[in-house]
């Protein structure tokens, strides 16, 4: 029910071209919801199970990855579109430079004609005279007329570059849209592939029988380090990498039996073989404790031959007490738990699994 | 359908994107008539300063330029027409980028809230598998990828959020652009306009220039002609 609500947000914002991939993803969600929490059971359903899901989820993928191929298709239209316009520098046909040199040279020659001719009285001269002063006065408005164009391309020109200007910002913002879109259409089929591999460890993991994280299971080969560097003989089973180093309590998901931590550190070393380590933690007290949730303890002692190594503990506040190392099912968990004497306020015992840091 | 649109917008650029060879075209051809109208003017006065006022010649020249000067106004009307009629393409065309736009960052607001769905379901599925890992380590290689795709799924919403919050600037930017194409659109459109009122003004002033010339040979012609009733 829980998860069965969390698709309602999902349908409220179902729109066509969203919901073949919105139905695509529902019948996956909803086709086999405890498979996770039923995983331990293991055998063949669960893995039928899991390939049945991987087949859904393969649909799921198959559909967004089309949605956002045609939303990075619809982008590329749209970049296209203003990629396909840039504006061109004005043509020299457009300056009116040549029609003004053109216009002053004419302006000079009929103007020393005119005066040239000013003060005759023949009646041919007075009529050519009056033809040039018509001539000048068509000039004239020529001018006028080039002068107001050149204003206009003036105008024309400081427009295009305003429009060129706001064209490239328009673009620098819905290149990199495109470039998300073409990127998320790629990346499905990545998440496509994690999910069949996903599946495929769900069916694997349930083959066989159940052995719990701090068992190692039959038939598992002791891992061997390809380090060019002479080794140190074992003392213990598994590789010294299993136990030494600094480990943590991961910040979330943590697994633990007992008291629950907030946080767990612990440093491991060895010398000779012997191992050095440190514990530091603070815990979850129950509402009502008034006691101390912060412990520190160390350790040191042989390492043996078992794959659980044990040592005595001393707490800072010299109580004694016992821990236990566990490597976990992967190389990088280990498993702790320590018990210690008597010891008013702190907590006595636990259980957490650690993260190799 | 959606395909079918983006088809029709591909073409619609395409044809969008053959405009500018015929505009190249139309501007190479106002050019040349410009070159060749200022090379007839500049050569005008040396080509008639050593002809007779009446001689047909100098009419011819005048003419001739007066012609070149019609064309090359007639090319730069039809090149300036052209341009202002690819600044109207290019506001429509911002005017469709702007409405598809909104369609768009729609897409990615639905993504980064599906991302975050998912993100969800996976942490339960994680919290869950978690618990089976307690009787059944075996599964703990399925852990790690289900927090790889957990991983994957947020780094998915975060993307789609950072694309859904450029809706609002794209929007704005593009506001700005088809403002900035409309402008040049009148800028243009005004331009063209001139254009055509000056080339009326050339043909005028070309008028008055031949006008001129023929004056010049009345005037000769009327000095001439008593002579030749001398004898």
């Amino acid at each position: 029910m829980r998860r069965a609500l969390l698709w309602i947000p999902l349908l409220c914002l179902a729109q066509h071209p969203r919901d073949e991939v919105q139905a695509a993803y529902r019948a996956w969600r909803e086709a086999d919801p405890n498979l996770e929490r039923e995983a331990a059971a293991g055998g063949a359903p669960i893995a039928q199970r899991a390939d049945r899901l991987s087949a859904e989820a393969g649909k799921f993928a198959a559909a967004r990855k089309a949605l956002l191929e045609s939303v990075a298709q619809d982008q590329a239209v749209q970049v296209s579109l203003l990629d396909a316009s840039p504006i061109a520098p004005e043509s020299a046909a457009v300056s009116t430079v040549l029609d003004a040199q053109f216009i002053a040279a004419e302006d000079a020659h009929l103007t020393r004609m005119i005066r040239a001719f000013a003060g005759n009285r023949d009646k041919g001269i007075q009529r050519l005279k009056l033809a040039l002063e018509k001539e000048r006065t068509a000039l004239n408005a020529l001018s006028e007329a080039i002068a107001e164009r050149q204003k206009s391309a003036d105008g024309v020109q400081a427009a295009s570059g305003a429009a060129e200007a706001a064209r490239a910002k328009a673009m620098g913002e819905m290149r990199p849209m495109l470039d998300a879109a073409n990127e998320a259409a790629g990346a499905t089929s990545s998440e496509a592939a994690a999910w069949a591999e996903y599946y495929r460890k769900i069916g694997e993991g349930a083959q066989g029988e159940a052995t719990p994280i701090t068992v190692v299971p039959p038939g598992v080969q002791a891992v061997t380090l390809n380090n060019p560097a002479p080794a140190q003989p074992n003392v213990t089973p598994l590789p010294l990498v299993r136990y030494i180093g600094a480990w943590t309590y991961p910040a979330s998901n943590g697994v633990f039996h007992g008291a629950q931590p907030e946080m767990v550190e612990l440093e491991v070393s060895e010398a000779n073989g012997q191992a050095k380590g440190t514990l530091t933690a603070r815990f979850k007290l129950p509402p009502g404790n008034i006691g101390d949730p912060a412990l520190r303890f160390e350790f040191s002692g042989p390492l043996q031959s078992t794959r659980n190594q044990v040592f005595n503990l001393v707490t800072d506040n010299g109580v004694k007490g016992r821990v236990e190392l566990i490597p976990g099912a992967a190389f990088n968990l280990l498993e702790v738990t320590f018990q210690t004497e008597s010891n008013p306020t702190k907590i006595r015992m636990a259980d957490v699994v650690l993260v190799k840091k | 359908m959606t395909r079918f649109a983006t088809l029709l917008l591909a073409l619609a650029a395409a044809q969008g994107q053959g405009k500018p060879d015929s505009l190249a075209a139309l501007r190479q051809a106002a050019e040349k008539s410009a070159a060749e109208w200022d090379a007839l003017a500049k050569g005008l006065d040396q080509k008639i300063e050593h002809l007779l006022p009446c001689d047909p010649a100098g009419k011819a020249a005048v003419e001739e330029i007066s012609r070149a000067s019609a064309a090359r106004l007639g090319a730069l009307s039809a090149y300036v027409k052209a341009e202002a009629a690819a600044a109207r393409e290019n506001t429509e065309a911002a005017k469709r980028a702007l409405a598809a736009q909104a369609a768009l960052g729609g897409t990615w607001a639905a993504e980064r809230a599906e991302s975050d769905q998912d993100h969800t379901a996976i942490e339960a599925q994680i919290a869950e598998l978690k618990e089976s890992m307690r009787k059944r380590s075996a599964l703990n290689g399925a852990e790690q990828t289900l927090m790889e795709l957990s991983r994957l799924a947020k780094e998915r919403a975060a993307k789609a959020e950072e694309q859904a919050g450029r809706k609002d600037v794209v929007n704005l930017l593009l506001g700005d652009l088809i403002s900035a194409y409309q402008l040049r659109q009148t800028a243009l459109e005004q331009e063209s306009a001139l254009v055509d009122a000056e080339s009326a003004r050339w043909s005028f002033y070309y008028a008055t220039r031949l006008a001129r010339a023929a004056t010049e040979c009345a005037i000769i012609n009327g000095a001439a002609a008593p002579k030749k009733r001398e004898p």
